[in-house]
């Protein structure tokens, strides 16, 4: 039986790939577009000014579940080969994610054997295959690369507040000198399993199992309305910069409000 | 009752971020007795002292490892994954 339906393409045009937080998002008031395969929230309303002014003054949160997610599995000598191969010659360091090159992949290491990669779609299914590519040209059988993309639900808070609102719901310390900027942390949040990529000084993405996505979601709006924060669309945390560029980049390829 | 454990790949967590695995006992022979085996299913030292444990880090990174614990104060001295603390608790790793 093919398992292909569970790895959203981003070449696919009759299957649309949605978020486990689209009805709470559109309930909260955001519009959506179609991009790189998936219903994405690129906005609020309409005033934009809004969205930046969460992401520079409090915190903002936006759903980036339409990431592209690799759990890869190997020995670590064979995992870091690969990495080193694929990535351009990153190399893995516990506790601390690697970001290659063109800024479109991060490299979290969960264990020496068990590594997490997280890319935007439109690049992710390049990744997938230059990994593929990678394990079967070292002749090595014992390589597992799973597409976990619709098996974790993510989430951004960006601005001067996101260390405070993780911290109302989560024990993983993130102040700046034990978190760093590229700091990966698994760990409990919100007391689901999930892992907290510090992706810039004032960003943190979370990441927690699909299910609970719509958990996550109500969990960070209800902190994060006691900090006067709100939701951010793909738009606005893209043009803040920083992180990955997610699907904001990307062509629209038409609305997908209906 | 709380504590921080240490995991060897994630570092410092709290307790609720693991699950208890028991304490580490050595494993009978290939072709048990009756007696053995049910010693090993059922029966425990469960010393008050240091006890050598199994720990997983089930919100985490999702592995087993060993830690060694003092019962009575919930101090937690050395952890380290299979193999990697020795045999000086007279169990096996």
């Amino acid at each position: 039986m093919s398992l292909d339906f569970t790895v959203p393409v981003a070449s696919s045009e009759e299957r649309t790939a949605r978020s486990p937080m689209e009805r709470l998002a559109r309930a909260a008031g955001a519009s959506f577009e179609r991009r790189d395969g998936w219903n994405v929230a690129a906005g609020y309303g309409g005033d934009a000014s809004v969205e930046a002014a969460r992401i520079t003054d409090t915190v903002g949160f936006c759903d980036r579940s339409a990431l592209t997610k690799l759990d890869i599995q190997a020995r670590a000598e064979v995992l870091a080969d690969l990495v080193a191969r694929v990535a351009g010659g990153l190399e893995l360091e516990p506790g601390r994610a690697s970001r290659s090159p063109d800024g479109s992949t991060w490299w979290c290491p969960i264990t020496p054997t068990r590594l997490l990669v997280l890319s935007e779609p439109r690049s992710g299914w390049d990744v997938h295959t230059a990994l593929d590519g990678a394990a079967s040209a070292a002749g090595e059988q014992l390589v597992t690369i799973a597409d976990v993309s619709c098996g974790l639900a993510a989430l951004t808070l960006a601005g001067p507040g996101a260390g405070e609102l993780l911290s109302r719901f989560c024990a993983i310390d993130v102040r700046p000198g034990v978190t760093p900027v590229a700091a990966f942390r698994p760990g409990s949040v919100a007391r689901t399993p999930g892992y907290v990529l510090r992706e810039g000084a004032d960003r943190l993405l979370i990441l927690v199992g699909w299910a609970l996505g719509a958990y996550l979601w109500e969990v960070v709006a209800d902190a994060a309305g006691h900090l006067g924060g709100g939701p951010v669309g793909t738009d606005a945390l893209a043009a803040a910069g920083g992180g990955l560029s997610a699907t904001a980049a990307g062509v629209a390829e038409g609305s997908a409000d209906a | 009752m709380s504590f921080l454990l240490t995991c060897p790949h994630c570092g410092v967590r709290e307790v609720a971020d693991f699950a208890f695995g028991g304490e580490v006992s050595v494993r009978p022979r290939e072709t048990p007795t009756f007696r053995e085996l049910s010693r090993y299913n059922y029966f425990r030292r469960n010393v008050a002292g240091v006890q050598r444990e199994w720990w997983y880090h089930r919100s985490g990174c999702r592995t087993w490892f060993q830690a060694e614990r003092d019962t009575r104060t919930n101090v937690v001295l050395r952890v380290g994954l299979p193999g990697e603390l020795g045999a000086e608790l007279g169990v096996g790793p």
